[in-house]
C-alpha cells in the first residue's frame, strides 16, 4: 500500500474551503526552541479498582509531541484512546487513576499537580475538542458565556475583555457574523459551526496542547475537511502540540506527523507517519489500513477484522491482538512481544508484516 | 411559537375549569336523598322537603339550576353553610389565607432542601453518599404525615418545648390582634410536617435530574476547560436540571393539599384542610364542594403557571 493510494482514499480538499477563514490575527509568540515546550509521556498506565479487582485499561504508553507537531492516536472503540486523553487531562472517570508513569507538559509534571493546579492547567495549557459538538455545549448558556468562561477564570479578564476575546476567537475560527452570534445559544448553530465554537473555546487561553477527540466524527466530509484544516492552521500559528484521536487512518495520513496505534490499552506500533504508512509492521496496523475504502481499488471487497478486542478485565498474558491475528503462533499467546525497531518507528510483534527485522 | 403555546395551554386550562365546575355541580346533586334531606335530616316530612326545595330553587329544571350555579360562581357566591349558618365564601376567607401562607412556606422549604439534597445526590450518584441519600428519601417518604406530625409535637412541643403543639398565633378566633411572630412560630411544625414528605419525593426527582445532567457531555467539556466543581454545579448543571422541577411542583399542588388536610387536623390549625375535614364530618356539603372547587381551581392554575414559566425558561422554545 503506498502513500499515494492512501491520499486518494478520501474526498479531495479544495483550497476554496478555507478561504473565508484566512483572517490575520495577533497573539504573543512563545519560544518553541527547546524540546521542553511540548508533551512528553513516559510509561503511562491507568488502573481502575483496587486490590484483586484492579485492572489496567492503559499500559505503558510513551510518546513525545513537540510544539507544532501532531500525533495521530489510532485504535478501535475501547482501545483506550479517550482514556489516554482523560489521563492527560487529569479527568479520569471515578475509580480510575494514573498508576504509573509521567506526563510532562512543558516543564510541569502533570501527574503530581493538585486538583486546583490541574484545573488551572486545563484552563490555560490544554484545550480539548470532543466528538459531538452539540451535546458538548451547554444548551442553556450562550456561546459567549461558554467561550469566555475559561478566559475569565484563568486569564484574569474582565467581563467585557472576555467578550472581546470571545469575539476575536469566533472570527478566527470562521464563524460568520460573529458579533451577532455571540449571544446565540448552541441549538441555533449548525454542526460544523458548533465544532468551530468548541475549537474557539479550547483555544481561549492559547493552550500548549490541543487534544482533539474524534473532532469530525459527527460531521459531514466537507465540514470535516474545513475543521481539520482550521485546527492545522491555528496549530501552525500558535505552535501547539496536537493529539488527534481518531479511528480513521486516512485522516492521520493527511494531518499527523506521528502515529501511535493502540490496541486493548497498549501500543502496538508507533513512529513517524511517513515510515508508518510506507511500511506498517504490526499485523493490526496492516489490518486497519486494509479496512479503509479506497477509490483506486474499487470493486475489491473490503477486508475487516473478525471478532472484538478483549475487555480490560480479560487482557491476555501474551500479545493482546493474538486471538484475531492472521499470523498468530502459540508463542504469541504466552509472551508479550518485545519492542522492535527504532525510536522513530517501532512495534510490538513477533511476526511483523514484511518479515522480522 | 411561544404565543401559540401559551394560547394552547390557556385553552386546555379553561376546558379543565369548566369540567371541574360541572362535576362539582353534579356531585352536590348526588348527595344522598338530595340537598334538602341532608339539611333537614333523614326524617323530614315530604312537605318540609318540598318547601325547602322551592325556597332553594331546586324545583327548577336541571339546566336552569346549572345556569344559576354558574351565575352565582361569577358573583363569588359559593352557597350557604347550614351547619355554620354563614355564607361559604365569607366562611372560607381566613381559613384560605392561613392555608396558603402555610403551604407556600412548606413548599419553599421543600424546594430549597430538595435542590440542595438533589444536587449532592446527583454528584455522588452510585457512590456511597448517593445511595444513603436515596435510602433516606424512601424512608422519609414512607412515614405517614400524621405520624410525622405527632412525633414532631411530641419532641419539639412537649419534650423540648421550642414550638407550640398546635393552634394558631395571635388568637384570631377570639378576634384578637394578629401577632406576626407568634403566627409564624405556630406555623413552624405544621410547615415541617408538610415539607418533609414533599422534600423526600422532590429531592429524589431532582437528584435523578441532576444525575442525568452530570452525565452529559457538556459537563465533561466544562471540566475540560478547568471550570471548578462548584461552578459546574451551580452555573451548568443546576441551570439545566432545575427546569423540569417547575412542572413537577405544579403537579404537586394537589398532594400539598392532601398533606395539608392531615397536617392541619393534627395541629388543629385553622386552614382549608381543617375546614374540609370538619365539613366532611358535619356533612356540610356546600362548604365541602366549595373547598373541592377551590382546590381544583388552584391546581389547574398552578399547573398553568408552571407550564408557562417552563416555556419561558426554555431558551429553545423562546427563540423558535
Amino acid at each position: 500500500m503506498t502513500d499515494k493510494a492512501l491520499h486518494r482514499s478520501h474526498i479531495p480538499l479544495r483550497e476554496t474551503d478555507m478561504r473565508s477563514d484566512r483572517i490575520v490575527h495577533h497573539h504573543e509568540e512563545r519560544s518553541y526552541s527547546s524540546a521542553t515546550t511540548g508533551l512528553q509521556v513516559r510509561n503511562l498506565s491507568v488502573t481502575f479498582g483496587r486490590g484483586r479487582k484492579a485492572f489496567q485499561v492503559i499500559e505503558d504508553l510513551s510518546f513525545d509531541i513537540a510544539a507544532g507537531e501532531t500525533l495521530g492516536l489510532v485504535g478501535e472503540s475501547g482501545s483506550g484512546k479517550s482514556m489516554t486523553a482523560a489521563a492527560l487531562m487529569g479527568l479520569l472517570p471515578w475509580g480510575g487513576r494514573v498508576s504509573s508513569g509521567s506526563v510532562r507538559l512543558g516543564e510541569t509534571e502533570m501527574t503530581r499537580l493538585s486538583n486546583a493546579a490541574l484545573r488551572t492547567a486545563r484552563g490555560r495549557e490544554i484545550g480539548m475538542i470532543f466528538q459531538n459538538p452539540l451535546s458538548s455545549l451547554n444548551p442553556s448558556l450562550t456561546i459567549v458565556q461558554q467561550i469566555a468562561e475559561p478566559y475569565r477564570l484563568y486569564c484574569g479578564a474582565s467581563v467585557s475583555a472576555a467578550r472581546d476575546h470571545a469575539l476575536k476567537l469566533l472570527k478566527e475560527v470562521g464563524v460568520p457574523d460573529a458579533e451577532k452570534r455571540l449571544d446565540d445559544y448552541p441549538h441555533q448553530f449548525s454542526g460544523g459551526m458548533r465544532q468551530r465554537v468548541m475549537i474557539a473555546m479550547a483555544l481561549a487561553c492559547n493552550p500548549r496542547l490541543l487534544i482533539a477527540d474524534e473532532p469530525t466524527t459527527a460531521l459531514d466530509v466537507i465540514n470535516q475537511a474545513q475543521i481539520l484544516r482550521l485546527i492545522q492552521r491555528i496549530q501552525k500559528e500558535q505552535g501547539m502540540a496536537v493529539i488527534f484521536i481518531t479511528h480513521d487512518l486516512s485522516l492521520v495520513a493527511e494531518y499527523a506527523q506521528k502515529v501511535m496505534v493502540l490496541y486493548a490499552g497498549k501500543t502496538v506500533e508507533q513512529g513517524s507517519a511517513e515510515e508508518f504508512f510506507q511500511a506498517p509492521r504490526h499485523p493490526y496496523s496492516q489490518a486497519l489500513l486494509n479496512a479503509i475504502p479506497r477509490l483506486i481499488s474499487a470493486g475489491k471487497r473490503l477486508t475487516d477484522i473478525d471478532g472484538l478486542p478483549p475487555r480490560p478485565q480479560e487482557f491476555p498474558r501474551g500479545c493482546r491482538f493474538a486471538e484475531r491475528c492472521p499470523a498468530m503462533t502459540p508463542e504469541c499467546l504466552t509472551v508479550y512481544p518485545e519492542r522492535t525497531g527504532t525510536d522513530a518507528h517501532h512495534f510490538f510483534c513477533v511476526h511483523p508484516v514484511g518479515g522480522a527485522a | 411559537m411561544l404565543r401559540r403555546m401559551i394560547f394552547n395551554r390557556l385553552r386546555t386550562s379553561a376546558l379543565s375549569l369548566i369540567l371541574l365546575v360541572t362535576i362539582v355541580f353534579f356531585l352536590i346533586h348526588a348527595t344522598p336523598g338530595g340537598p334538602a334531606y341532608s339539611i333537614l335530616g333523614m326524617h323530614a316530612t315530604p312537605e318540609a322537603v318540598a318547601a325547602l326545595n322551592k325556597e332553594m330553587g331546586l324545583d327548577h329544571p336541571l339546566w336552569q339550576q346549572y345556569a344559576i350555579w354558574w351565575e352565582h360562581l361569577f358573583e363569588g357566591n359559593l352557597g350557604y353553610s347550614f351547619t355554620q349558618h354563614a355564607p361559604v365564601a365569607s366562611l372560607m376567607g381566613s381559613y384560605l389565607a392561613n392555608s396558603i401562607i402555610l403551604y407556600v412556606l412548606a413548599t419553599v422549604i421543600a424546594i430549597f432542601f430538595s435542590v440542595l439534597i438533589g444536587m449532592f445526590q446527583g454528584y455522588w450518584a452510585e457512590r456511597t453518599p448517593g445511595v444513603l441519600i436515596g435510602a433516606g428519601q424512601i424512608i422519609v417518604y414512607s412515614i405517614p404525615t400524621f405520624f410525622i406530625g405527632v412525633m414532631l409535637i411530641l419532641f419539639f412541643a412537649i419534650y423540648v418545648s421550642w414550638f407550640p403543639p398546635g393552634g394558631i398565633g395571635g388568637d384570631q378566633s377570639a378576634g384578637g390582634a394578629l401577632n406576626i411572630g407568634s403566627y409564624f412560630h405556630h406555623m413552624v411544625l405544621p410547615a415541617i410536617t408538610i415539607a418533609l414528605p414533599l422534600t423526600a419525593g422532590l429531592s429524589r426527582y431532582f437528584g435523578h435530574q441532576a444525575r442525568s445532567e452530570y452525565r452529559l457531555d457538556y459537563v465533561r467539556t466544562a471540566r475540560a476547560r478547568g471550570v471548578p466543581p462548584l461552578r459546574i454545579a451551580v452555573n451548568h448543571v443546576l441551570r439545566n436540571a432545575i427546569r423540569p422541577l417547575v412542572t413537577v411542583i405544579g403537579m404537586m399542588i394537589p398532594g400539598i393539599f392532601v398533606g395539608g388536610i392531615l397536617t392541619e387536623s393534627v395541629f388543629n390549625y385553622p386552614g382549608l384542610g381543617w375546614l374540609l375535614w370538619r365539613s366532611a364530618l358535619e356533612q356540610d356539603y356546600p362548604t365541602l364542594s366549595a373547598i373541592v372547587l377551590l382546590i381544583g381551581v388552584l391546581t389547574i392554575l398552578g399547573n398553568l403557571a408552571a407550564d408557562l414559566t417552563n416555556s419561558i425558561l426554555d431558551v429553545r422554545v423562546r427563540y423558535e
